[in-house]
């Protein structure tokens, strides 16, 4: 990221100047740049409760990144940074769509202390979200055995080198499977219907 | 024995088909059976998101406008209206 110094009154004061940073990387993204943008914007917003398409959720990271209320942390690439971006409003609109959803039980709550348990309660909905989501996203590899492992040792927060342990597949396995994943996610990205 | 649950399960696969998207090469772009005309339409797709971000930033202020993107975008809006 380009910084700048200027010279205050009495102190040198350093500049970021991130919003024309962010602007000229994107600009400066390819074709394939663009794609893979738009695959992770179909990916994150994967099971979102509301009307939210993935050119929605995009729109804002942009918007977010340019505005400033998101800083780009020096040394991360433009992709990764507007993916994180873009993770955290998917957040942000599970936590709206359950807070929504905690106004609307209190309304209906007549016993005392009903509130209460149901904010404490695990989420039913946004877990039967992911259950779904996780669903589509076994079935996107459901006919390569190998990237199943992969995904079911992601899914439990394993390293590589332990699921290559743990599913007897040697590092050369594990980089060919990993290589027809990523493949398969920018094909299905682009084809997935919307949320 | 834990109780199973899909939503941290969920977001840690995300997280990491996520990175092995960023990671992926051009290659793996074109090489993905994907048809030149739906890249093509993808990238245009996007183009649209961010022209309209950008556009707007640039009106508002949020943009340089020195920058030539911003500008040219303000140019065509300008002779639009």
């Amino acid at each position: 990221m380009e910084r700048f110094t200027e010279r205050g009154i009495g102190s040198i004061v350093t500049v970021e100047s991130t919003t024309a940073d962010v602007a000229r990387a994107i600009h400066a993204l390819t074709a394939a740049d663009l794609v893979r943008l738009k695959a992770l914007a179909r990916l994150w917003t994967r099971g979102l409760p509301e009307v939210l398409g993935w050119s929605d959720v995009l729109h804002e990271a942009i918007a977010r990144a340019l505005d400033g209320s998101r800083k780009w942390p020096s040394g991360v690439p433009i992709l990764a940074f507007l993916s994180s971006v873009m993770r955290s409003i998917c957040d942000d609109q599970w936590r709206r769509a359950r807070r929504e959803g905690r106004l609307l039980a209190r309304d209906d709550d007549f016993e005392a202390g009903e509130g209460e348990a149901r904010a404490t309660a695990p989420d039913p909905e946004r877990a039967l979200a992911a259950a779904q989501a996780l669903a589509a996203v076994n079935g996107l590899f459901c006919g390569d055995p190998g990237a199943l492992k992969v995904i079911a040792g992601l899914a439990d927060g394993l390293t590589p080198a332990e699921i290559c342990r743990l599913y007897g597949m040697s590092e050369r396995d594990y980089d060919t499977t990993r290589r027809r994943m990523r493949r398969a996610l920018l094909r299905r990205g682009l084809e997935w219907s919307e949320p | 024995m834990t109780r199973w649950d899909p939503q941290i399960e969920l977001a840690r696969l995300l997280e990491a088909l996520a990175q092995e998207i960023v990671a992926a090469s051009d290659d793996d772009v074109r090489g993905g059976n994907l048809a030149k005309s739906v890249i093509r339409a993808s990238a245009d797709e996007v183009r649209r998101v961010i022209d309209g971000v950008l556009g707007d930033a640039a009106e508002s202020g949020d943009v340089d406008a020195s920058l030539p993107y911003a500008a040219f975008l303000r140019e065509q809006r300008a002779r639009q209206h």
